[in-house]
């Protein structure tokens, strides 16, 4: 399979602290990578570092074989998009959930009106939302709507890339496995790549193909899900996985 | 309110039967509701009523035209410090510290003498402090949208800086900084009259609030009318301003 995402030897550091060291893992096409570790790890910092929200001490991120500078350019900053964790404050509160899309795809794709109405309507359907979704604003929606509008948005700019931050953290249980299978069936049907972040280990087992373990700000681990849950090859990865409460 | 004080401003010259400077020396100090004079006449026999309505028009329209500056530099400036963080905010907050450590009305008053007094030194004055009341407010909103998710997810969609200063945060930056301008009107509206109180403000003949004020005050005793009249302009005026920023804000707010 080919490489979508290559990420080498990233040093980070934020207010004057090194928080990523040494950072290296690449996703491949159809691919859900599992980025896990404890608070403070760095996984957050690795997220803002390949979409270019946070500038790398040094180290490079390529994307199909081409190194991403410094300043990006429209497709290349449409091609890796973001969910974030919170989904009260991911979208803006003053525009209708319509004109969010359609500014994301008109300004990214460049696509005309009835196309973009088109595709709002289809994506909005594909998330299971309300019909009328696209006339409202975000606060009449739940926590667990907004995060499958937040996806939506995500995707409406046809991404090579998805970068999910603990997008299911703040759900409740039957909610977020919901979106897990979301996340899991659009994965299959655009083939897309999708780096999901998060301390769940339950999450991660359920939804990934690889995993990979970060710890102090270094992956110290990766390998097949099967294989991580299995044996995994550091102590602190059996440590992880100890901690797992069973049912 | 402000609708009808507007309204009776921008007609004036159709309701009013005299003009507001026409002196009538032998129809002095008329009461109110005497015949043919509403409001009655001031000392020089000027129809009061005529007075308060074209003063009216000059007041609303200076302290319009010394707000729309002010309020769009400074909401944009400010947003720009708190968007961008870091140097910009550093130099924007030390401009607006040491202006806001500055006494309004002496920096009012010396500007009003440097340019003259008059209609354009209250607007040149205002412009040049006016400004730093809604950098203020803009800043620190901004400041705390910039981290916000959906600014993030702006950023990573490739909009401009500008784009986003504009068209995400300003809407959410609108709301607090019109209720700013409300108030701030108000306030600018009081330093107009009271400009104009002091005799440096907008110059006599011109009918002005504040020049009523202070004219009516020598016969306080005899015709308390001539000042309370204007003085409860101002307070109508204020009371009006502070209720549409109120309902403006109830509106924007989800």
């Amino acid at each position: 399979m080919k490489n979508v995402l290559n990420v080498k030897n990233i040093y980070a550091s934020i207010g004057g602290k090194q928080i990523l060291k040494d950072v290296c893992f690449d996703i491949s096409e159809n691919e859900i990578l599992g980025l896990v570790g404890g608070s403070g790890s760095g996984k957050s910092t690795a997220a803002k570092v390949i979409t270019g929200l946070l500038k790398p001490d040094s180290g490079s991120i390529e994307l199909y074989g081409r190194k991403l500078s410094g300043k990006r350019s429209r497709k290349e900053c449409g091609s890796i998009q973001m969910v974030f964790q919170n989904p009260e404050s991911s979208l803006n509160p003053k525009y209708k959930i319509g004109k969010i899309l359609a500014d994301a795809m008109s300004f990214q794709l460049r696509l005309s009106r009835e196309e973009i109405a088109k595709r709002s309507a289809d994506l909005i359907r594909r998330m299971e939302l309300p019909e009328d979704t696209l006339y409202r604003y975000p606060g009449s929606f739940s926590g667990g709507q907004k995060q499958r509008i937040a996806l939506a948005r995500a995707l409406s700019v046809e991404p090579d890339l998805i970068i999910a931050d603990e997008p299911t953290s703040s759900l409740d249980v039957s909610v977020q496995l919901r979106m897990l299978d979301l996340i899991k069936e659009i994965k299959e049907e655009r083939g897309l790549s999708i780096l999901f972040i998060s301390h769940d280990l339950g999450v991660i087992n359920y939804l990934c193909d690889r995993v990979a373990v970060m710890k102090d700000g270094r992956i110290i681990e990766t390998g097949d899900r099967g294989s991580f849950f299995e044996a995994p090859k550091t102590e602190y990865g059996r440590e992880l996985l100890s901690s797992v409460p069973r049912i | 309110m402000m609708g009808l004080l507007i309204l009776l401003a921008l007609t004036a010259p159709y309701i009013c039967r005299y003009d507001p400077m026409a002196q009538d020396l032998y129809a002095t100090l008329k009461k109110p509701m005497t015949e043919g004079h509403l409001l009655g006449t001031d000392q020089l026999g000027r129809d009061i009523l005529s007075r308060i309505l074209y003063a009216a028009r000059t007041d609303l329209s200076v302290m319009a035209a010394a707000e729309v500056f002010p309020f769009f530099a400074g909401t944009f400036i400010g947003m720009a410090a708190g968007y961008f963080g870091g140097r910009a905010d550093a130099v924007i907050s030390l401009i607006t510290d040491t202006f806001i450590a500055f006494p309004y009305y002496l920096l009012v008053i010396v500007v009003a003498f440097m340019t003259g007094a008059g209609i354009h030194g209250i607007i040149v004055t205002f412009m040049i402090v006016g400004w730093l009341v809604y950098a203020r407010v803009a800043k620190a909103l901004a400041a705390s949208f910039r981290n916000t998710e959906w600014v993030e997810a702006a950023k990573l969609l490739g909009y401009s800086d500008l784009r986003i200063i504009a068209f995400e945060i300003f809407p959410n930056v609108l709301p607090q900084v019109v209720v700013v301008l409300m108030t701030d009107m108000a306030a600018l509206l009081v330093s107009i009259v009271t400009l104009g109180y002091l005799g440096i403000g907008i110059s006599p003949p011109t009918p002005d609030w504040g020049s009523m004020i202070s004219e009516g005050q020598s016969l306080i005793n005899t015709a308390p009318y001539l000042s309370l009249i204007p003085g409860f302009m101002v307070v109508y005026t204020g009371i009006a301003l502070s209720l549409i920023g109120d309902g403006l804000a109830d509106r924007w707010r989800r």
